[in-house]
């Protein structure tokens, strides 16, 4: 019996990690980063929205270069150190390797920036090539009244298992339950999750633009002698 | 040496021909019936003012063109089954198709999150009124069904990222046309993603079980 048993020894098997971690970025570094963003909407030269994301035929999504991380914006730097220090902690607290070992691992990440207006969406998507996904949140809006999961992370079910159901599985708690899996984005916070897991953000109903920095992660054994990522 | 296709997914693509007067008659009546006493009172997800759906019962509905629209998508449900099934036609015959089916009215960035659908083994979707502008430009209001194989993608190289049907990993996205049927295993993960459109689209979706 593994420690994740409860009395009658039952144990999630096959289990997907989600993190929402706090990282305790404060107002005006949101501030900044949302700015960050915006400067990137308006920059001249850059294609329009849909363009660069090739998945979207949303006009009032509008998602930025994929190598926001690497900007020389201080305030992009920043974000980089953040995500990847939050995202190492977590990673590594799932492993079975000891943190001396993992502490050695190179980090990777290539990351955009989503701004999604009112009504807009990030449709659906995942991400070959990484290992994980960092989701952080720079700026968001109360939903208008009446509107529920708007704006929201949406994680998808995936196990088809969920076609067959009888009167003792239709309401299984957490974590046995089917369903979708949702996180509601507040700035300063950041989602982790597998990248090959497919989400999207559902449609916004705030007049506060919502704005996210997506982060496709890997990290790199730089001993490895094969040519893999170790 | 033989390449076969495994885990397939079985998908019907049927077409109702001259369909404009019946899908005119269906509009008008789910418009006029886009009210309180139609609605579904037992949503399985969380409602939206931009969707209407109605109560499950829609084929047991006398009008002529609800019982044109019944025939014609439980025939091609039952055709799709049995085409796909093993067991052998006369067998087959004697089933009993039973259905949930309702209808959509999706306006101005109105979607449906991703889903399938217990208990039932084929799903039915006919287009009635897709939405898009006089000069069919696109507005959204996909149809998407999700590929099965989750994570068969997440390790790409040169070899691979371009395998050909039927092998392509990725997701069916479909831009249904007036009178357009798609039928697929109920198993199926799909969306609706959100209408950009400035009128309605309007489907009816189908859930079927077959009996003794």
């Amino acid at each position: 019996m593994t420690a994740l048993a409860d009395q009658s020894g039952t144990v999630p098997l096959f289990a997907i990690p989600f993190t929402a971690v706090n990282t305790g970025a404060d107002r005006d570094f949101n501030a900044r980063l949302a700015s960050l963003c915006e400067s990137q909407r308006s920059a001249p030269g850059l294609p329009g929205p849909g363009l660069l994301d090739n998945t979207s035929r949303d006009p009032l999504h509008f998602r930025g270069r994929d190598d926001f991380l690497d900007s020389a914006d201080a305030t992009a730097g920043e974000l980089k150190r953040l995500i990847m220090a939050q995202a190492s902690t977590v990673v590594a607290g799932l492993n079975s390797i000891g943190a001396a070992e993992f502490g050695k691992l190179h980090i990777q990440a290539r990351a955009w920036c989503s701004i999604v207006q009112r009504n807009g969406h990030v449709p659906a998507q995942h991400f070959p090539g990484a290992s994980w996904l960092a989701v952080y949140c720079a700026q968001a809006g109360e939903s208008d009244a009446g509107f529920k999961s708007a704006g929201v992370l949406r994680l998808y079910e995936r196990r088809l298992g969920s076609i067959y159901r009888d009167a003792s599985t239709w309401e299984l708690k957490s974590p046995y339950c089917y369903g979708n899996h949702t996180w509601s984005p507040v700035p300063g916070r950041m989602a982790l999750f597998p990248a090959h897991v497919p989400h999207e953000v559902s449609v916004v109903r705030s007049v506060t633009s919502l704005i996210l920095v997506f982060a496709m992660i890997r990290f790199v054994d730089p001993n490895a002698k094969d040519g893999r990522n170790g | 040496m033989e390449i076969t296709a495994a885990f397939a997914v079985p998908i019907c693509h049927a077409r109702l021909e001259a369909c404009d007067r019946l899908n005119r008659e269906l509009a008008q009546l789910f418009l006029a019936r886009e009210t309180q006493e139609y609605r579904n009172p037992t949503p399985s997800h969380n409602p939206q003012a931009e969707m209407f759906e109605s109560r499950f019962d829609l084929f047991s509905w006398p009008e002529p063109c609800i019982q044109e629209l019944r025939k014609f998508v439980l025939e091609a449900v039952f055709r799709v089954a049995m085409a796909a099934s093993q067991t052998a036609r006369e067998e087959f015959a004697r089933l009993h198709l039973n259905n949930h089916t309702w209808f959509h009215i999706t306006r101005h960035t109105g979607y449906f999150v991703a889903h399938n659908h217990a208990l039932a083994s084929w799903s039915a979707v006919y287009s009635v009124k897709d939405g898009t502008d006089a000069d069919g430009v696109p507005r959204g209001g996909l149809l998407r069904l999700f590929d099965t194989r989750t994570g068969a993608d997440a390790f790409l190289d040169l070899a691979n990222q371009r395998l050909r049907q039927p092998f392509v990993v990725g997701d069916l996205e479909l831009q249904l046309q007036p009178g357009q049927l798609v039928v697929f295993p109920s198993y199926l993960f799909h969306e609706v993603t959100p209408y950009y459109g400035p009128d309605t689209r309007i489907t009816v979706a189908s859930n079927c079980w077959f009996t003794a």
